[in-house]
């Protein structure tokens, strides 16, 4: 896939950021190693990115380092889980997950169970599935499953929970970031989406919570 | 369970199989064939460990090598030593000569002999007056050379100093401000004169350097982009690209220079 690149000389003109900001954030993890891509130019090599997602980036930090230092943010982009619990109480009455989601991953809990963080990712993701409704509650089970059991094999790694349905019957996959994928004809994907960004967004909901 | 801790010495030849100790202590030749966790390591003759360190301070002065990880808060590295793994630590100094296969972690470091390595270097204050090489990136808070060095990857740290002794090498650097210049206030007239018998060419040579502040003397480079950047003595470099003022002062050469 060819992917929408920007140099990083047109970046930091559009962005109005400094090449000193720009290797301080490189060096905090705030932007991932691998955006910086290397390719050979006539004064060497020159380096571009992934044009929507530093530019996004790019923004969110700048909208946000009035507020939380350079280390905070390293901790909301970094992959690694962060290690907050909650009560399923908490996180319903603080719109984090909505009881019924929940409810169908552990049907047989109260509301007092204490979350960890990747609990509560796990239960996001079916959110999010649900939410988009191209699965059924049935299937958001299979979902919950496969990231509860797989996921730790990933930890810190970017993978992707893809859902795919063929002729009603509906399968539920974890794959490492970047892949291919194709799928025969009769088989269609449902939807999928990138552990990641919930991690990120997930982590960015919390600390505006607490 | 009360932590009991017992200290451990070989001052003669011996060995041990590792485990968990308060003090130890290896004056003549020892050899340890595992994981070792203790409070102090002390080596003033050759030791040998199959294993991981894991410490709170550890002093070399004998020469050491270590098949695993080393994981200390300070180190202090007078003989010499050779670690296969990873070294992460909060302080170290290497005054004699020290080989790191993996990366090194610090937040400071001093070193003053020669070094190798041949991962990647992360660290806050990077001090360096030998000869150091490095064979990935060198990512740090500040970075102050005096010495000659080789990076074969990206030297970005938001302060970087270097005084020119000797040829340098790097393949990019990147920062904030970045000192590139001939030693010129370090010591007397006699120290100088003989250091500039002893140190004939004094050149770093690199493809780029992106930074806010720029000043360079005696830097090679095929492209420098900055905000403020002056190029002076000794300067060869093909294209500069420039936000804000651009200075060439006491024969720097630029062959093209862009107002962006």
């Amino acid at each position: 896939m060819e992917e929408n690149l920007i140099s990083k000389k047109e970046l930091l003109e559009l962005t109005k950021i400094s090449y000193g900001q720009l290797y301080r954030w490189k060096r905090k993890k705030i932007i991932p190693e691998d955006w910086f891509i290397k390719k050979s130019s006539f004064t060497g090599q020159e380096t571009f990115f992934p044009r929507e997602k530093i530019l996004e980036r790019v923004k969110r930090i700048k909208n946000m380092k009035d507020e939380a230092s350079l280390d905070d943010l390293a901790e909301i982009f970094s992959s690694k889980l962060s290690d907050v619990m909650l009560t399923g109480s908490e996180i319903s009455n603080r719109k984090i997950i909505i009881k019924n989601v929940i409810q169908i991953c552990y049907p047989s809990e109260n509301m007092d169970k204490i979350y960890s963080f990747n609990e509560v990712l796990y239960m996001d993701v079916v959110q999010r599935y649900l939410m988009d409704g191209g699965i059924s509650i049935e299937e958001s089970k299979i979902v919950f499953e496969t990231i509860k059991s797989s996921y730790s094999n990933y930890l810190e790694k970017n993978c992707e929970i893809v859902f795919i349905r063929k002729m009603g019957v509906g399968i539920s996959m974890i794959l490492a970031l970047p892949n291919q994928i194709y799928f025969e004809s009769l088989a269609k994907i449902i939807m999928r989406l990138q552990i990641n960004k919930c991690i990120e967004e997930l982590k960015l909901k919390l600390e505006e919570l607490f | 369970m009360e932590d009991t801790r017992q200290n451990f010495k070989i001052s003669g030849a011996g060995s041990c199989s590792g485990g968990i100790y308060d003090e130890v202590k290896i004056s003549g030749s020892g050899v340890i064939n595992g994981d070792i966790d203790c409070n102090t390591l002390k080596s003033s003759g050759s030791s040998d460990i199959k294993g991981n360190i894991k410490s709170q301070l550890i002093k070399c002065s004998g020469s050491s090598s270590v098949k695993g990880n080393v994981e200390t808060e300070t180190m202090e590295i007078s003989g010499s030593s050779d670690i296969k793994g990873n070294l992460t630590a909060s302080d170290v100094k290497i005054s004699g000569s020290s080989g790191v296969d993996g990366d090194v972690r610090v937040k400071k470091l001093k070193i003053s002999g020669g070094s190798d390595v041949k991962g990647n270097l992360y660290g806050g204050e990077i001090r360096v007056s030998g000869g150091t090489k490095i064979g990935k990136d060198c990512e740090c808070e500040s970075f102050i050379a005096t010495g000659k060095f080789d990076i074969k990857g990206l030297l970005n740290a938001d302060e970087i100093d270097i005084q020119l002794y000797g040829r340098c090498k790097v393949r990019e650097i990147g920062g904030r401000n970045i000192n590139i210049s001939f030693s010129s206030n370090h010591g007397g007239i006699i120290s100088q004169f003989v250091m500039n018998m002893f140190v004939g060419i004094k050149e770093l040579i690199t493809d780029s350097v992106e930074g806010d502040d720029i000043f360079l003397e005696g830097t090679t480079a095929k492209i420098v982009r900055g905000t403020n950047v002056t190029i002076g003595e000794g300067s060869n470099i093909e294209k500069v690209e420039y936000t804000g003022v651009l200075k060439v002062i006491s024969g720097g050469r630029v062959q093209n220079e862009v107002k962006l």
